[in-house]
């Protein structure tokens, strides 16, 4: 149950509450135009189908090897870290981007895609010393891993180019897979992308999300002087609603990064405003670089 | 980054101690993706209501004998902003086979307005395949839907429902759908096509090509 629960519902929890001193006003962010699918379809969606995913997030490793500590709590999301470990290679290293979905933050379940930097016939080689076949009869290659207190997981090298990690009863589900597909595209520069439907269900109970609000993002992306930009946004049901759930979400945010102690209230950190543009919600936050260790090391710390 | 300059040697040196492993043949002898397209959204949720589509086609509903077949016409009035209709399906029960009507997007428009007999006994059940409308981010690359039913149980001489589809800020999923009757229905005659095969018509000629490829 580590891991998982605390990154997802913390890397959207506390980017969509965290702000620091330098945080700006929301800038409301155009959704990013439709991408073109030419002839692949989403990678991301096969995974979530299989899952009936609701949450999970896009890494961009390379971006987090300047903090191994953050990337130690990638690898902990669906136990990917260590399954490419006892492969013979290096999640931070070997790996170029990864991406994460469950059906609910606190489930200990997930579906993780993996583009590596290796090539296939060193990860066939890999999953081969673990028990894979290769041959006619064989459509892909797969091994078995055990991952200690998470039983058996399958990794599986499903078509080029992409590594599929999952708890080992869904095997049966992975020639799912097996259809031209490819990642999401990066988004500009972002580290990390995150996404819930049904955040009030989906990831858990802090910070209290309005029921009324279908999905959330936000994605982190690293400044060159060891800062962070966060941008978050959520859709609300109509116009209306929207407006109240930006005054809430700006209210939680006061809740959590305050500590109430009866006399006065200690605020941690500036929180964010939330502004609400038709059902859309925006924030836009700027993260000084001791912020963003405490945001990593914080998040990291919550999977211990 | 000289750090990294230091780790890849030391990379290539653990693996040139580890046992050597032939490289392997062909990775995926059945090449490298399945030939199955994947033109419905939601595909996980929506292959149930292919399904019945494909019965529904196999097995279109008999006309009952001695039926009025007054035609009585459901309409889709969807007032939610978050959500579209990915499928629907209606079962009625006046005969043996439930399902009268099923409409997969983009196979077939379900918010199409649905002629139906509904006989003595009017009831009717609608399930209802919602995809949430949600842009931007990885939104893009992501489907997300869910189902909806709803109930019911109308005067034999009604001519129009409409099939409400609603923002409900109580209930999760935030979407509520409920039948109301319409005092200015629609009275329709029965077309030349029998009952049966007018609804199990598909719209969309490539829907059979469709389901056999699922």
């Amino acid at each position: 149950m580590r891991g998982w629960s605390c990154s997802i519902a913390a890397v959207i929890s506390l980017l969509a509450t965290s702000g620091c001193g330098a945080s700006s006003r929301a800038t409301p962010t155009a959704p990013r135009a439709a991408v073109a699918q030419e002839d692949a379809v989403s990678a991301a969606d096969l995974a979530r189908a299989i899952i009936d995913g609701r949450t999970g997030g896009l890494f961009e490793l390379r971006a987090f090897r300047f903090h191994p500590t953050s990337a130690e709590a990638i690898g902990e999301l669906g136990n990917w870290g260590e399954a490419v470990k006892k492969l013979g290679f290096d999640p931070l290293m070997d790996v170029a981007r990864v991406f994460v979905v469950a059906g609910h933050a606190q489930d200990s379940s997930a579906i993780v895609v993996i583009e590596p930097e290796v090539d296939d016939d060193a990860i066939a080689v890999a999953l081969v010393k673990r028990g894979a076949k290769i041959g006619p009869d064989v459509p892909y290659p797969q091994a078995r891993i055990p991952i200690r207190g998470h039983g058996d997981h399958v990794a599986a090298l499903v078509q080029p180019r992409m590594l599929v990690i999952a708890p080992a009863h869904y095997a049966s589900e992975l020639p799912r897979m097996r259809v031209r597909a490819k990642l999401p595209p990066p988004s500009g520069r972002a580290a990390a992308q995150f996404f819930a439907f049904d955040p009030a269900d989906s990831l858990g109970y802090n910070p209290r999300w309005p029921e009324t609000i279908t999905s959330a993002h936000a994605e982190i992306e690293f400044t060159s002087r060891g800062g962070a930009v966060v941008r978050f946004f959520a859709d609300s049901i109509t116009d209306a609603q929207a407006q109240k759930d930006a005054k809430s979400l700006t209210e939680e945010a006061h809740r959590l990064l305050t500590v109430d102690l009866a006399i006065f209230e200690l605020h941690l950190l500036d929180p964010p405003v939330f502004e609400a543009q038709g059902r859309r919600i925006f924030m836009q936050s700027g993260l000084l670089p001791t912020d963003v260790d405490w945001l990593l090391r914080f998040n990291g710390g919550l999977g211990t | 980054m000289k750090w990294l300059l230091f780790a890849l040697p030391l990379a290539v040196g653990c693996a040139a101690t580890q046992k050597q492993v032939d490289p392997p043949g062909n990775l995926f002898p059945e090449g490298r993706y399945s030939q199955t397209t994947r033109a419905v959204p939601c595909l996980d949720r929506a292959q149930s209501f292919l399904d019945a589509a494909g019965q529904l086609m196999a097995n279109p509903p008999a006309p009952i004998p001695g039926d009025d077949h007054i035609v009585t016409t459901l309409e889709l009035l969807d007032v939610a902003r978050h959500v579209d209709v990915a499928a629907i399906e209606v079962r009625t029960h006046r005969g043996t086979n439930d399902v009268v009507y099923v409409a997969v997007s983009p196979l077939r428009d379900p918010t199409a307005p649905i002629p139906l007999e509904l006989g003595n006994d009017p009831q009717l059940t609608v399930r209802l395949l919602l995809k949430a409308t949600t842009h931007g981010g990885l939104f893009e690359d992501l489907t997300y839907c869910y189902e909806k039913t709803a109930y019911t149980s109308q005067s034999a001489d009604v001519r129009g429902l409409k099939l409400v589809i609603d923002d409900d800020p109580i209930y999760a999923p935030r979407v509520s759908i409920h039948v109301e009757f319409e005092p200015e229905g629609k009275n329709e005659k029965p077309g030349d096509m029998p009952y049966g095969e007018r609804l199990a018509q598909p719209q969309d000629s490539n829907v059979g090509e469709a389901l056999r490829r699922q």
